[in-house]
């Protein structure tokens, strides 16, 4: 120990950051607000990026055609956190999560969105899944509340 | 080629609050490494340095560092990346022939950040960003099912490489806090963090700093007897995308296995090899991180461990120092695992030293989700 009376200076700012989405992240972001998932497909190996991307990293290719996704896809893989990270002082959630790796039916990635509706014990890998919106749409994240098991 | 020796080495004890200003461990560390090589700082042609302006809370994070390391009116960089990395670059330094010596250093205090806060911005900002569903450990927790879905894997299983590890660091004397009685059952009931990664399977992370002084082959037997020659390092660097990449393996750890060992001439890993010390952050790591490096087959990292193979007296200790699971102090981590194999060839691991006699090791660094970026250094004594 260095002394008995160390002092810490905190943070004592904080800064913001923007960031451009692209053209292709805002047509994703904007079709939310008509219920549609929008990929689009790399111009060399053809397969189904969603959300888009402007290139295919495997083939440091281009991507051009757009795809229209529907809601309903395959629960790739899933974890049940209670842990809010961003939470500075509880880091927990209200009630435990269930975040899962989505995988639209008709595309060749995933990506990372909650699931409910379903009890965290009974969830399981390869579970069908669809989209939950919200009562009100306005081309924003929110729109699409969660993913929950397709009934039946 | 033209051979790197590791002519000097030192390391802060790997502590959780060391309560004392990033200057003076700085100093502290980069004063004991030349005193280890018996060198003054104008022995030092090139200093390399490894840290994150996030986790300092301050940019340009180097330029607060000159003075207390020693680089002050020298040449300086830095990276941004693990320190393995920042020994690739000054590995590089002296190989151009340009640089006669370089000392590199790296290092954080996770005393004084929120790592959680910090690591979350990793994740894509135009989407994962806006609800941090993708994070470090969600990612860790898709990795584990996935590897355990792959192979039959257990959490029990699992949790036994916590054990190991907490365990071997409990013998590292530079590592704090130890808890030599760890048991399987204690790691399954700490907290849950993300299912099935729990608060024992994860490396967390710690205050400490540490360096290593390195010269090309002449000049570096001209400094010291026992040089810890770096004969082969590889790196590759997957996928941001999760989706993109298998994760029940890690193929840009394998692909960095195997341009080492190319180097190093180094066929079979699994005979050659003395020691191996790794940068698992997750528990589940360490089995992947061995199937990748070709010490077993595919979907046998935890017969591995079982069999008792990885154990500190085994054929192939994995992580006798505890490894990252262990300690983890964030920029130096990769560092300490080079020093640690350093320490193990020259018979130098105090309290942890291997049963066999270490001829070659492998030392690895990561950075990234699920790590996404890998290094590998083999190393060979005289």
């Amino acid at each position: 120990m260095e002394s008995a009376t160390l002092k810490t200076n905190r943070g004592m700012m904080t800064a913001s950051f923007a960031f451009w989405t692209g053209k292709f992240m805002d047509k994703f972001i904007a079709e939310l607000k008509n219920k549609h998932f929008m990929g689009c497909k790399c111009t060399k190996c053809q397969r189904v990026i969603v959300p888009p991307r402007s290139f295919c990293g495997k083939c440091y290719a281009p991507t051009r055609d757009w795809v229209e996704l529907p809601g309903t896809g395959t629960l790739e893989n899933f974890t049940v956190t209670g842990i809010q990270l961003t939470d500075k002082k509880t880091k927990k959630l209200k009630a435990d999560a269930i975040i899962g790796m989505i995988k639209l039916d008709g595309a060749d990635t995933t990506f990372v969105w909650s699931v409910s509706e379903v009890d965290p014990q009974k969830v399981k890998i390869g579970m069908k899944v669809q989209a939950v919106w919200n009562d009100v749409l306005a081309g924003q994240y929110k729109d699409l509340k969660y993913f929950k098991p397709v009934e039946g | 080629m033209v051979k790197v020796g590791i002519v000097g080495y030192a390391q802060s004890k790997f502590e959780p609050d060391r309560r004392t200003s990033r200057d003076s461990l700085i100093y502290e560390v980069t004063k004991e490494v030349m005193k280890n090589a018996n060198m003054r700082r104008d022995d030092i042609s090139t200093f390399v340095s490894a840290t994150n302006d996030f986790y300092e809370g301050r940019t340009i994070s180097n330029c607060f560092t000159v003075e207390t390391s020693g680089s002050m009116w020298h040449d300086e960089t830095k990276v941004e990346m693990d320190g393995a990395w920042a020994i690739l670059y000054g590995a590089e330094r002296v190989l151009s022939g340009h640089h006669n010596v370089a000392l590199v250093w790296g290092g954080s205090m996770g005393s004084t950040f929120e790592y959680d806060q910090t690591d979350v911005l990793a994740v894509d900002p135009t989407i994962d960003r806006t609800n941090f569903f993708l994070n470090h450990l969600t990612a860790a927790a898709f990795q584990m099912r996935g590897y355990m879905g792959k192979y039959g894997v257990t959490e029990e299983q699992i949790a036994k490489v916590a054990v190991k590890n907490r365990k071997n660091a409990a013998l590292n004397p530079l590592v704090e806090p130890k808890t030599p009685n760890i048991t399987v059952k204690e790691v399954l009931e700490s907290k849950m963090l993300a299912s099935p990664v729990r608060e024992l399977m994860y490396a967390g992370n710690c205050d400490g700093v540490c360096a290593v002084i390195l010269a090309a082959e002449e000049q570096a037997k001209k400094i010291c007897d026992n040089p810890v020659w770096i004969t082969g390092i590889g790196c590759d660097q997957d996928s941001y995308y999760l989706s993109d990449r298998t994760l029940f393996a890690n193929e840009s750890a394998k692909i960095a296995a195997q341009r080492a060992y190319k180097m190093a001439g180094i066929t079979d890993p699994a005979k050659e090899l003395g020691v191996v010390e790794m940068s698992e952050k997750f528990a589940h790591e360490e089995p992947i991180l061995a199937e990748a490096f070709g010490i077993c087959n595919d979907g046998q990292g935890i017969q591995n461990l079982e069999a008792g193979k990885s154990d500190i007296k085994g054929a192939l200790p994995i992580n006798p120092s505890g490894g990252a699971l262990g300690a983890n102090p964030l920029l130096a981590t990769g560092i300490a695992r080079v020093v640690e194999v350093a320490k193990q060839i020259r018979g130098d691991a105090d309290g942890h030293q291997v049963k066999n006699k270490v001829k070659k090791g492998l030392a690895h660094g990561q950075v990234g989700l699920c790590a996404q970026s890998n290094i590998v250094l083999i190393m060979e004594g005289n």
